[in-house]
């Protein structure tokens, strides 16, 4: 239904949001290298002004409770480390790129980045337990849904549309709308920007069920997190929620309802922290 | 199957061009100036589809939108907006209003009837 030159406009429109997402790809590829120093990933990150400001901020914030105020970029990454800068730089590009409402979906700017950032979370604990790569699974989680960015560009752009309303699928929705989904519309925009190959994947695929007996994998993980959000509320708002009793892939991942509890009752306390203690407004 | 349509605009041409459309594909088309005028026919009369415009004189489309989802008759009968493409804020305040979604003006035949099918099928 897109055009090729429809979805060159489209993906120009959501680079224009001013979001910085190569360089979280380079700084990932850094993180991973154990040779990598310190300075290297200042120096990418200083090539970026607004995202160096917004690591200098967030390293002075309460949520780092710094005992000094840093006034540069390398007193600040110094101070929160090589893993925390990756995890500020995925905040900073989340607030970026969902600093906008999403209209044709009736979805807030606060509830989009909140939900991101809910994903994000319960995908690092749960990538702890499965030994998968938990930086991997933060990025994975923060940026599984981009695709609503995008689409919601493209029915922007569209002559006419029918507003989601809440009730249908939202993938069949976002189909006979623009003719693809947000997982395929999220792969295209990181493919676009060159994310690993692998996040890729994990993005477009998101919506296919697994089969049983498959081994873990950061489908499942991102799947298995979908489906907790949705009992835990995508902020954890459900106080009286309950975990699923036998769901194949936490049993494959030998997580016990108690488990699985204290591990949401993490992600909630964490979730509020970034809430109360990162200005990202 | 035919069905009813009321089709809400201060400007003739449009609202004679959307009803002369629908009759074509074998609808019944009912025609108000403005949004005033709508809610006293939608008092008395259900219909299957309303079509309006945003600005009017009197009530304008997204105050139709929102007086027309407080009558139990129409909380689910499909409100479509036509709009300009200059006014993205009033697309979220039509969708917020309890709108079903929007066209652009100006649009051609095969665009409304597409989009007319899609929220009517069968």
């Amino acid at each position: 239904m897109l055009n090729p030159s429809d979805f060159k406009r489209a993906i120009q429109a959501v680079d224009a949001l001013g979001a910085t997402p190569t360089v979280l790809v380079k700084a990932a590829e850094l993180a991973k290298d154990p040779n990598t120093d310190l300075d290297a990933i200042g120096e990418l990150l200083r090539n970026d002004g607004p995202l160096a400001a917004d690591i200098i901020r967030i390293s002075n914030s309460p949520y780092y409770a710094p005992a000094t105020f840093h006034s540069n970029l390398t007193a600040a990454i110094n101070y929160i480390g090589v893993r925390e800068v990756i995890r500020v730089v995925n905040l900073c590009l989340a607030q970026q790129l969902f600093a906008r409402d999403l209209p044709s979906y009736g979805i807030s700017a606060s509830d989009y980045w909140s939900h991101s950032v809910a994903a994000a979370l319960v995908m690092e604990a749960l990538a702890g337990h499965a030994g998968l790569n938990q930086d991997d699974a933060y990025t994975v989680g923060i940026l599984h849904a981009i695709g609503r960015v995008f689409i919601n560009r493209v029915i922007e752009e569209q002559r006419f549309t029918i507003y989601w309303d809440g009730q249908q699928p939202i993938q069949d929705w976002e189909r006979s709308a623009v003719g693809f989904d947000y997982a395929e519309a999220g792969a295209m925009l990181l493919e676009h920007w060159r994310f690993p190959k692998t996040t890729c994947n994990t993005i477009r695929w998101q919506l296919t069920p697994g089969k049983p007996g498959e081994p873990v994998s950061m489908i499942g993980l991102l799947q298995f997190t979908q489906r907790l959000l949705a009992l835990t509320g995508f902020k954890f708002e459900n106080t009286d929620w309950q975990p699923p009793g036998a769901d194949p892939f936490a049993q494959a991942l030998e997580l016990t309802p108690d488990s699985i509890s204290h591990l949401i009752s993490i992600c909630r306390d964490e979730f509020q922290r970034i809430l109360q203690s990162v200005d990202l407004s | 199957m035919g069905r009813t349509i009321i089709t809400v605009d201060d400007a003739a041409t449009i609202r004679k061009m959307v009803a002369f459309t629908l009759r074509g594909a074998g609808h019944e088309v009912l025609e108000a100036q403005d949004g005033v005028i709508a809610l006293n026919v939608l008092q008395s009369r259900a219909v299957d589809l309303v079509i309006t415009d945003v600005n009017m004189p009197n009530m304008n489309g997204i105050e139709l939108t929102r007086r027309l989802r407080t009558l139990p008759s129409f909380h689910r009968t499909p409100v479509l907006l036509l709009t300009t493409e200059s006014d993205p804020a009033k697309k979220a305040e039509g969708r917020a209003a309890g709108a079903t979604g929007w066209i652009v003006k100006p649009f051609s035949q095969e665009q409304l009837l597409a989009i007319v099918a899609k929220l009517l099928p069968g």
